[in-house]
Formats: C-alpha cells, sequence, structure tokens
C-alpha cells in the first residue's frame, strides 16, 4: 500500500491527542517518543504500522525536530491541519515547560549537590553531542563514501580553519548535496 | 535581544538543521562568540538539562531562549521548533510523489556539513564542560559509549551526573 499523507476524515481528535500528549511528557528522546506513538496509535487500529513507518521516513528529511514533524505527519493523517497543529504545540509546549521548570529550579538554586549534579551534567552533555555528531555521520558515509568523507573533511576543515559563517557553510553544503549527493541513503 | 529576534535566528538556525542538536553550532556562534549573551556554561547546562527532560533533544533551543529573555524568549524557542515542522506535510507530499533526489542530495549535504560543525563545536564546548582530567575522561568515554552502542544518552547523562557527585 503507497503511504499517503490525506488526512482521516473519520477520526476523531481527543483520543490520537491523548497519544501525543503521552508521548511527550513521558519519553525522554525523538526515538522513544516515536515508539510510544506507534504503540498507541497502532495498537488502537488508528493507524497502521506502515503509515508510522512512512510518516517516520519522511519526517527524517524535514528540516527541524524530526520528532515534531512526525506529530505533524501522523496529526494530519488522524484529524487533517487541526490536529497537526494541535499536536506539534503538544510535542513542543509541554516538554518545553518541564525544560524550562527544571532550568528555573537548577539557576536559583544554590546547593552544592546542584552544582556536583550539574558538573557532571556538562560533561555527559558534551560526551552525548560529539557522539550523537558521529552517529548522525555515520549512515550517511556509508550511502556516499568518499564523496561524503570528502563533503565532512572539507566543511571541518574550512570551520575550523576560516571565519565564515556557518549558515553559509550549511547553505553551500545543501546547494551541493543536490548536485552530488543524489544517491539514497 | 527581544523575542522576535530570538525567533528569527532560531528559525534560521532550525531550517537548515535535521536533527535535534545540529542546530547547536550556529547558536553558539550567535548567542555566544559574536553577541556574548551567553557563556559556554550556560550553553552546555541547556544542553544538559534538555537531554535530562521529556522530549526531543532539541528543546534546548527554548532554554537557551529562557536564558537570553526569560519566558517570552523561551516560547520564541518553542515558536521555532514549532514552525518548520509545519512544512512536513507539503514535504512528504514531494517525497511520496518520488520528485526527492535533488531534495534527498540537499539533506545528505546539509547533514554531512552540520556533523563537522557539531564536531569543531563539541571541541569548543569541551575545555568549559571538562575542567579537569576525571570530567575529560567522561567526555571520551560517554562519545564513545553513543557514537559506537545504541546505549540511550540519557543513560551517559545518569552516569555522568553520579560521576559529577563522586568526584571531588
Amino acid at each position: 500500500m503507497e503511504p499517503t499523507v490525506e488526512a482521516s476524515p473519520h477520526a476523531t481528535n481527543s483520543k490520537p491527542l491523548l497519544a501525543f500528549i503521552r508521548a511527550s511528557c513521558l519519553h525522554i528522546g525523538a526515538a522513544a517518543a516515536a515508539a510510544s506513538l506507534r504503540h498507541d496509535l497502532v495498537g488502537r487500529h488508528q493507524l497502521t504500522a506502515h503509515d508510522i513507518d512512512a510518516a517516520y521516513a519522511v519526517s527524517r528529511v524535514t528540516p527541524g525536530t524530526n520528532l515534531l514533524a512526525l506529530y505533524a505527519l501522523l496529526g494530519h493523517r488522524l484529524g487533517g491541519w487541526r490536529l497537526a497543529l494541535a499536536a506539534i504545540a503538544v510535542g513542543a509546549l509541554l516538554p518545553g515547560s518541564f525544560a524550562v521548570l527544571i532550568a528555573y529550579a537548577y539557576s536559583h538554586s544554590t546547593s552544592p549537590m546542584v552544582t556536583a549534579i550539574m558538573a557532571g551534567a556538562r560533561a555527559g552533555g558534551v560526551a552525548v553531542f560529539l557522539g550523537a555528531a558521529v552517529r548522525l555521520l555515520k549512515p550517511q558515509l556509508v550511502a556516499h563514501r568518499r564523496t561524503g568523507v570528502a563533503f565532512a573533511v572539507l566543511a571541518f576543515l574550512v570551520v575550523w580553519m576560516l571565519p565564515v559563517s556557518l549558515f553559509v557553510v550549511l547553505l553551500v553544503s545543501g546547494a551541493a548535496g543536490s548536485l552530488w549527493l543524489r544517491s539514497a541513503p | 535581544m527581544n523575542a522576535v529576534a530570538l525567533y528569527w535566528l532560531f528559525l534560521r538556525a532550525v531550517l537548515l538543521s535535521f536533527s535535534g542538536l545540529a542546530t547547536v553550532p550556529i547558536l553558539r556562534e550567535a548567542l555566544v562568540l559574536d553577541q556574548g549573551l551567553l557563556t559556554d556554561a550556560r550553553l552546555n547546562d541547556a544542553i544538559a538539562i534538555s537531554q535530562a527532560s521529556p522530549g526531543p533533544l532539541g528543546m534546548y533551543v527554548v532554554l537557551l531562549g529562557y536564558f537570553v529573555s526569560g519566558l517570552p524568549g523561551a516560547l520564541a524557542g518553542a515558536l521555532a521548533l514549532m514552525t518548520p515542522a509545519v512544512l512536513a506535510i507539503p514535504i512528504a507530499r514531494l517525497v511520496l510523489r518520488g520528485q526527492s533526489a535533488a531534495i534527498r542530495g540537499a539533506c545528505s549535504g546539509i547533514v554531512i556539513a552540520s556533523c563537522a560543525l557539531m564536531m569543531v563545536t563539541g571541541l569548543g564546548l569541551a575545555p568549559q564542560a571538562a575542567p579537569t582530567s576525571a570530567y575529560l575522561a567522561i567526555v571520551v568515554i560517554g562519545a564513545l559509549i553513543v557514537a559506537l552502542t545504541t546505549v540511550k544518552p540519557l543513560w551517559v547523562i545518569a552516569f555522568a551526573v553520579i560521576a559529577g557527585l563522586l568526584l571531588p
């Protein structure tokens, strides 16, 4: 069956929105939230696993936060633009509120224990950041091999050595990729 | 910086990224290096908190907005994350029609360049996050675990937090 992004006219908005709320509040990271949505929506026969997989694949090539793109696609499939916008709002505002509350508590704390926790968390954050770069890069290098390695090395050297705007680097990389990296990853 | 300017900055960064943390290099360049509105320590705080709270990792943008401009800044960050998601629906139509070779290529080019930018930025953030050799060991071991295994980032953060409590 060909995957579709058209809205389902028969879906009701309240129960699917609860699935988005649950995924947004109870799971850390996009993969866990996507798995929660899949479990809820497929388990209730609101969507097929194929629908979810197709939406997930498209969300990976959408600029910005992949999870919110997935919310938009699944929300649109289930309830049109209205549910798509509601799902995006839920996906951004609920976790954002949690994060701001934690940041507020941290900013106003003078406890040495909180300071020690944040010192460790900062080191862990940079570790995850560097590891995520490698994780993100690996499938691209597998798909594009020499051209991909050349792209990565060139971008690294340009940013490392030249005072060039990162926006420009990304825009040029996108234009060059549309010409020389067309094979599917 | 007011909330509208923050929204525009965040939106430009988010539109050129395909992963939650790929916006870090651009936002560090703008907010830390160029305008001095944040320190690397605050940026690291935002990344660490977002990885230990619900939602996608890109949620750290909301915290950057909060640290720069309070609640209006946080709202600007949330709106900047929400805006590109709306594009997913027309993009899906393009992809499913098979007109996606150039889009896929452009995405790949941006993703590869983003990874290189993330490496450079990570090396810039590391001295602040790892002031001693013990913390540097946490960064190196954690990065290797995330890069080479399927262990979830949350566990790396948890390990780092415990190590932070144990270190002098």
